[in-house]
């Protein structure tokens, strides 16, 4: 018979017999005397009876010591194998399989140490204590039963492959390893043959007659070691799934990170579990989520891009006794591109004369492939089919008007961040333009003006300004703006109450 | 409180029991006119003394001439009057010294001592002689009868210089004194009766069939009747038993079994005896145990 000890560190709880040792002592009682006339008669008296009121104090310090050293020696799990070949009474060597379960469940921690941690100490303590000239091999007890280690007498390869495994997302196939296990003992000549099973036994669905079926079948002695014992938690909840978005209706643009987490308890509600997200190690944002019984629950979480780097991140939720359930890992490349929605409002058939046909040309003038500026096209029609959200800048492109009642989409788009330009022509409404988009339009459209032939064309007046647009012309481009003509312009007149800022302005003089 | 001022405490037991007599249910051979009924009739008698009246005295015996002349009531004494001869017999031995763990309660000798000289001074009241024998292993102190009104203060002198000590062995003091007492009188018990031996009812058969009459106090403590005592205690004897450890509460309902089935026996034998016996507990009023002793003897049909 041999005795091991999943938790050795529990066999220090015998020290705890100080503690009954101690109250003995000081609890002793001073004796007390008493001078009696009929001291004979409690002689006689006493010899008669055999009732005592009160146990005697040294069995109830026995009692207490014995109490306290089982309880340790039951916490320490002890590990009897009371196996008729011996493998360890006699000195024969020995062939062993060792089937280490590596599935998922062998994740679950109990004091800072996986089971699976516990087993690979376990599989190690157990070959150091075999006899000489032993062999060992080790064997997957999770769904590939795969051969971790060939036969081998070097406990040092054993302990390199195990000390640097982990256990997998795999499920428990035991039976596959048994048989694997079976194969690899069959040619081997050594007499005693031992194969050794480390796992987490509540989890893998075993009934009651599983193992002794098992044993009926395996002619040598099979050795069944079980760390759901030393479960001292529940796996509460498990990260499910995680979903990246980027949303770019704004300049800054956003990452959500929409999570969901799974309630593992079938009758109790989870509140205010704690949730993180985390990028490069570090934590961006918190929450918390409630969840009901054996149910799953949605989070989003955002936050903003700082700069266009490829994003390593990972979803938290705090720790239960299966670890790598709690952590949920994802990857973004940060999408750089500005999604634009440029909508033309006096389509053509024939390309180059569309409104948008420049437009276009100036904004994406080479391959797309080399433009951050992805355009999407569409005619005021279509219009309600999109979604404004999906893109940082929308450009009005002479519209006549909008379909009814868009202007109020047109203008949550523009509070929400997104960037509207409008660029006007022969198409507009000017009724429709002032009355309706004044939510949006800081001034109102007074007149049209339009220059003949034989008239100057309207040029712009470039003057030195601090308008941020105008940042981007400098210098040769700045002049070369000066050569742009316009034939067809409109007055304008600031709405009141308004406050807007113009970057350039017309050289007309009468106009100004 | 010393042993002197017990008795002058009791002083008022002593005046209450005066007012009864002791009569003896035997018949006292001698004088008629005595007090007591003399076995020998016939006999003369000589005046011997006079004594102031008490109620309870026989009207008989007064001297009318000394009432004229005086104004006072007086009885003559005549010699066979005195004839009842009392013998105290006064346990001393170590048991006999308990001392109660109720401090408030009376100790068991001073009970005993108080018993004894009321015994004494009844008796001398009535004119008859008291004895007293102190005892234990042996009679340790024997005072002779005597009959003058101060033998009471010899009496008195060796209740309170007693000191028990010693073990008890009642048979051979009882059988020593059989040999010595003569003729017929009463014999006065005090004692616990916690003794080993079990040849007491031979002697005291012994004592009752020589025509005395014997009247057994048997005392004890409430302690030794209850056991009170609780936790693990060393009980040390107060004679030459060795000590014993016990927890009380382990033996306390077998204890008080035992004890009572002792008063029982000592009840049983007494009246098989033809002995009178009273069992008193320390906590017992000694009037009221005395009183009823006395009334009882007043109206032996009541017994």
């Amino acid at each position: 018979m041999s005795l091991n000890f999943l938790s050795p560190l529990y066999l220090f709880g015998i020290l705890g017999i100080v503690a009954p040792i101690l109250i003995h002592l000081l609890t002793r009682q001073k004796k007390k005397y008493q001078r009696f006339s009929a001291v004979y008669l409690l002689m006689e008296v006493k010899n008669r009876c055999t009732k005592r009121s009160t146990p005697n104090r040294f069995f109830l310090l026995f009692i207490r010591c014995m109490a306290i050293i089982l309880l340790s020696i039951a916490m320490s799990n002890p590990i009897f194998s009371f196996n008729t070949s011996n493998n360890f009474a006699t000195n024969n060597p020995s062939a062993n399989v060792f089937i280490v379960d590596d599935s998922y469940s062998m994740g679950t921690q109990v004091n800072q140490e996986t089971y699976y941690s516990s087993a690979v100490k376990t599989v190690l303590e157990i070959i150091q204590s075999l006899p000489n000239a032993s062999i060992y091999t080790v064997v997957s007890g999770s769904s590939s039963g795969r051969i971790l280690q060939e036969w081998t007498d070097a406990p040092g390869k054993i302990k390199k492959i195990l000390e640097t495994s982990q256990p997998s997302v795999r499920t428990t196939d035991i039976g596959l390893a048994i048989k694997q296990a079976l194969r690899l003992l069959e040619p081997v000549s050594k007499k005693n043959k031992h194969i050794y099973i480390l796992t987490d036994r509540d989890r893998n669905g075993w009934d009651k007659n599983y193992p002794s079926a098992l044993e009926t079948k395996i002619e040598h002695p099979l050795h069944i070691i079980d760390f759901s014992e030393m479960r001292s938690g529940v796996n509460q909840a498990a990260v499910t799934r995680s979903e990246v978005q980027q949303e770019f209706l704004n300049n800054h643009h956003i990452v959500k990170v929409k999570i969901k987490v799974a309630n593992l308890l079938e009758s109790k509600l989870i509140k205010q579990l704690n949730v993180s997200l985390w990028i490069d190690g570090k934590k961006k944002i918190g929450g918390t989520i409630d969840i009901d019984a054996d149910s799953s629950a949605e989070k989003e979480l955002s936050f903003p891009l700082q700069s266009n780097d490829f994003l390593n991140g990972e979803i938290r939720i705090e720790n239960d006794s299966l670890i790598t359930d709690n952590i949920r890992f994802f990857s973004h490349q940060p999408d750089q591109t500005i999604k634009t929605l440029v909508v033309d409002g006096d389509p053509n058939t024939v390309e180059h004369l569309s409104e948008t046909f420049y437009l276009e040309r100036a904004l994406n003038p080479f391959d797309s492939s080399h433009s951050n500026i992805e355009l999407t096209f569409s005619t005021p029609g279509e219009l309600s089919r999109l979604n404004l959200s999906d893109y940082s800048v929308m450009i009005l492109c002479n519209l006549q008007d909008l379909p009814y009642g868009y202007e109020q989409e047109l203008e949550k788009y523009s509070l929400s961040g997104g960037a509207l330009f409008i660029t006007l022509g022969d198409q507009i409404n000017t009724k429709f333009y002032n009355e309706k988009l004044g939510g949006i339009l800081p001034v109102f459209l007074k007149a049209i003006h339009t220059t003949t032939k034989n008239k100057e064309p309207f040029r712009f007046l470039i003057q030195p300004s601090k308008h941020p647009v105008l940042n981007i012309f400098k210098g040769k481009a700045l002049q070369e703006m000066k050569s742009i003509t316009f034939d067809t312009i409109y007055s304008i007149e600031a709405r009141e109450g308004t406050n807007y800022t113009t970057p350039i302005t017309f050289k007309i003089n009468s106009l100004l | 409180m010393d042993k002197k001022s017990t008795l002058d405490h009791n002083s008022e037991v002593f005046s209450r029991i005066a007012s009864l007599k002791i009569h003896t249910t035997k018949l006292v051979e001698g004088l008629l006119s005595g007090h007591h009924r003399s076995q020998n009739k016939g006999s003369s008698v000589e005046f011997a003394d006079y004594k102031d009246y008490s109620p309870g005295d026989e009207t008989k015996h007064i001297d009318w001439k000394v009432v004229g002349k005086t104004d006072k009531h007086q009885i003559k004494q005549f010699e066979q009057s005195t004839n009842l001869k009392a013998t105290i017999l006064l346990d001393a031995s170590g048991s006999m010294g308990y001392e109660s763990t109720n401090p408030k309660a009376i100790k068991k000798m001073d009970y005993a001592r108080t018993l004894v000289a009321a015994l004494s001074y009844l008796f001398l009241k009535q004119s008859d002689s008291v004895g007293l024998y102190l005892f234990n292993e042996t009679i340790t102190t024997p005072v002779p009868a005597r009959s003058k009104p101060t033998h009471f203060k010899h009496i008195l002198h060796e209740l309170v210089m007693l000191t028990p000590q010693g073990a008890t062995k009642l048979e051979s003091v009882i059988e020593s004194l059989a040999k010595q007492l003569f003729g017929r009188g009463i014999i006065v018990l005090v004692s616990d009766l916690l003794t080993k031996e079990t040849g007491i009812e031979k002697k005291l058969n012994l004592l009752a069939t020589r025509g005395m009459e014997v009247i057994i106090f048997h005392i004890l403590d409430s302690d030794e009747v209850s056991l009170p005592f609780e936790g693990d205690i060393v009980f040390e004897s107060l004679e030459d038993d060795s000590s014993i450890g016990l927890n009380p509460d382990d033996i306390r309902e077998t204890y008080q079994r035992e004890i009572q089935k002792k008063i029982k026996y000592y009840r049983s034998l007494c009246s098989n005896l033809g002995i009178d016996y009273i069992f008193l507990e320390t906590s017992t009023p000694l009037e009221q145990g005395l009183t009823y002793y006395l009334s009882r003897r007043k109206n032996p049909g009541k017994r």
